[in-house]
């Protein structure tokens, strides 16, 4: 189980351990539909959010899961923070360290950043995203999605689509979906595409967007940062939308019954057509709301206590 | 006064000898030494040192340190340097140009050689730069580094991007009997790449530097090395393809030779899980074929010489995040510890493992190497194979801990170490 332990990536998280973040989530999902949405669980306890990368969806859910467990949360962005002075992650971490706090929310450009700060802190460290490596609560609040729709995991057929190679949501789910016994097809352009994806994740790797999304549970797409065209990985967004896009043609070869997927925020017309993003498969709503209990059921947990 | 080692397994590649002999050096001044039967050489008026159980190598020779001074005596000086080399056996370093200001012009090459040479430690040589501030736009200045004493051409870890100065650089180096030492990397490879294109780099989310950044390098160099007849020295292979390309390119008569840096002979890119800073390496560590295609190319000599590549580097550019942290090791103390390893397993004999430390790369420096490599010379490293030993803080003679195998005990020690007939190096308590 995960509590007073760290929550550095889902590597090594075990089926029953996901599950059981999952149960604890549903619990902390009700919180949030009441009218008093606050229960006292974690009053006292002091949480750190440190975002040295922009984010809104990660950011606030965080911020609303400690508040509604009643924690004080203190958030420190890169601009406006020592960062900007020159120091470095490890002074800052060890001086927020020193105020005292129960646990650090970190969310850093840096792949393994915050497995860099775990062993010199004494606060609880909980990964919020660590550049191209792991986003572990992404992955949770996917999963608790597609839980919901299909009532299980095991034997989910899910196509991740688009960039994977700069995706660490596409990382923690390739991890976590393996564990829980899902099965995970994979496609995009080959330059989005890291040649050892099958041998590292044991998921399948398909030719195309199409043949992808054929027969699967689960279609998520993943955003393509415009990075990639400076970067020379591809030639332009227009060609992209066309060539790798997911629109309502593409993700009529999903299940009758199949959801649509995406971590946010979306590039509309893009890595999605607009209708599919507001089309009746959508849920991509429905994962923002359950980023909040996610969030809030892996703080409570962290922070040693019972499932709700 | 002469030093006479005694009852020792002497290795000497030059002369073909592994057997128990004593090693006689003379007297300083000449500083040659001489191979006798067990015995046969009486003890009195020489300094006696008894190696019974002993490995006596002649001083091993590293390509490639970079010791950082001057600039960046933070991380290491010439004196720091050279005690770590001695400690660890190593008679001979190439200091690499890579300093601040660089090693580019001949007054920078007289200051390194004088400071190496006041430290009366191992003898440091000097790498200068190929090109004017390591920059790859003209020419370093090539004769009067030489005239200096420069023994070898080097820009760090910068490789010559423009091909047409590479073959001038390989064509002026000629003139004045350089080699020329490559770092084979395309950088529009590898950019911004942190870690072996594989499936370690997927995991870890670390942008790949791909073996093939290292092997259109290499055949581009190889190709202008043939196309000149210039000598191409290119450090620190580390593909299988690209000791492939080295085997068929020395059979075709390309003048070439290379090494290998000691971490990719003992590490592979599976160690990089836990993101040790320590373990970012230029060029990365790669996948097990590979290291076993490095060290099929040790035993056959396709791989002239196993480097130290020591880089040094402190805590301001160790102690962070691996994407953060600058490349480099330090491995002076551990390189022959480490070697020997190999030995151990039967990956190679111990006099091929030898002359890949001593005899290759001086043959790699030719006669600029003033005849190290030899115990003839004078240098002697003297090794207890049994001995075991921490690497540890406290064992460290290096300015920096960059490494790996801190905290790790090694087997092999280095007992004493000997330059120009005089002991340089003795281990405490031995």
């Amino acid at each position: 189980m995960i509590a007073g332990k760290h929550l550095l990536g889902m590597r090594g998280m075990s089926a029953s351990t996901i599950h059981h973040i999952l149960d604890a989530a549903e619990g902390f999902r009700g919180i949030s539909r009441r009218t008093i949405k606050k229960v006292p669980s974690l009053r006292g306890r002091t949480v750190l959010s440190v975002f040295y990368e922009a984010s809104t969806r990660t950011r606030v859910s965080f911020e609303l899961a400690t508040k509604r467990l009643s924690a004080d949360s203190v958030n420190i962005a890169s601009s406006g923070s020592s960062a900007e002075k020159g120091e470095t992650l490890l002074d800052t971490a060890k001086n927020l360290d020193a105020m005292q706090c129960d646990a650090i929310i970190l969310r850093h450009s840096a792949s393994g950043a915050p497995h860099y700060i775990a062993d010199r802190v004494a606060a609880r460290v909980i990964n919020a995203g660590d550049g191209q490596h792991e986003h572990p609560t992404q992955s949770l609040l996917d999963l608790l999605t597609m839980r919901q729709c299909f009532g299980k995991l095991e034997g989910l057929e899910v196509a991740i689509c688009g960039d994977i190679a700069h995706s660490r949501v596409a990382r923690s789910n390739l991890i976590a979906l393996k564990e829980v016994g899902a099965r995970v097809r994979v496609a995009g352009p080959r330059t989005l595409v890291p040649a050892e994806l099958a041998e590292t994740y044991g998921c399948e790797v398909l030719p195309s967007i199409a043949q992808a999304v054929d027969g699967a549970h689960v279609v998520m797409a993943l955003r393509l940062q415009k990075e990639r065209m400076t970067a020379g990985l591809l030639p332009s967004l227009r060609e992209y939308a066309i060539e790798f896009g997911i629109n309502a043609r593409v993700l009529a070869r999903a299940r009758p019954e199949a959801i649509l997927m995406h971590p946010g925020p979306v590039n509309r017309g893009v890595e999605l057509s607009s209708d599919v993003v507001d089309g009746p498969r959508s849920v991509i709503l429905d994962q923002v709301e359950n980023g909040v209990a996610v969030r809030a059921a892996v703080l409570y947990l962290v922070l040693g206590g019972e499932a709700a | 006064m002469s030093l006479l080692v005694r009852n020792g397994r002497v290795v000497d590649p030059a002369t073909g000898l592994d057997g128990v002999r004593d090693v006689l050096v003379e007297n300083v001044a000449s500083s040659a030494a001489r191979i006798e039967a067990p015995g046969s050489v009486k003890p009195e008026n020489h300094e006696v040192i008894d190696a019974t159980g002993m490995w006596v190598l002649p001083g091993l020779v590293d390509l490639r340190a970079h010791l950082r001074e001057p600039g960046q005596e933070y991380k290491e000086d010439l004196v720091t340097g050279a005690t770590a080399a001695v400690a660890g056996g190593i008679t001979t370093v190439v200091a690499q140009p890579d300093t601040k200001p660089p090693v580019d012009n001949g007054e920078i090459v007289d200051f390194v050689r004088r400071r190496g040479e006041a430290a009366g430690l191992a003898k440091i040589l000097v790498a200068g730069a190929i090109t004017a501030g390591l920059k790859g736009e003209q020419l370093a200045f090539i004769g009067e580094m030489r005239r200096a004493g420069a023994v070898i051409l080097s820009d760090g870890d910068t490789w010559v991007r423009d091909a047409g100065l590479m073959r001038r650089a390989l064509e002026y180096a000629s003139d004045f009997g350089l080699t020329v030492m490559t770092h084979a990397e395309d950088p529009t490879l590898a950019r911004g790449g942190l870690a072996h294109e594989g499936p370690m780099a997927v995991r870890l989310g670390l942008r790949g530097i791909p073996s093939v950044a290292e092997e259109t390098a290499i055949a581009r160099d190889l190709a202008l090395a043939a196309y000149t007849g210039a000598k191409l020295h290119v450090a620190h292979v580390s593909s299988a393809e690209a000791v492939e390309q080295i085997r068929i390119a020395k059979k075709r008569g390309t003048k070439v030779t290379c090494d290998v840096a000691v971490h990719h002979l003992v590490l592979i890119d599976e160690a990089l899980s836990t993101y040790d800073t320590s373990l970012r390496l230029s060029p990365p560590l790669r996948r097990s074929r590979d290291r076993d295609a490095l060290i099929a190319g040790l035993v056959d000599g396709t791989i002239d010489a196993v480097a130290s590549d020591h880089a040094p580097q402190s805590v301001l550019e160790k102690d962070l995040p691996f994407i953060e942290a600058e490349p480099g090791a330090i491995a002076l103390q551990q390189l022959l510890p480490l070697c020997l390893g190999l030995v151990a397993d039967k990956r190679i004999d111990l006099p091929t493992l030898v002359a890949r430390l001593t005899l290759g790369p001086a043959g790699v420096l030719g006669a600029y190497a003033q005849g190290a490599g030899a115990l003839a010379a004078g240098d002697l490293t003297i090794v207890d194979p049994d001995s075991e030993w921490l690497l540890a803080r406290e064992t460290l003679l290096s300015k920096c801990m960059n490494s790996p195998f801190v905290g790790r005990t090694l087997r092999g020690r280095v007992e004493c170490t000997v330059v120009r007939g005089r002991v340089v190096y003795k281990r405490q308590n031995a």
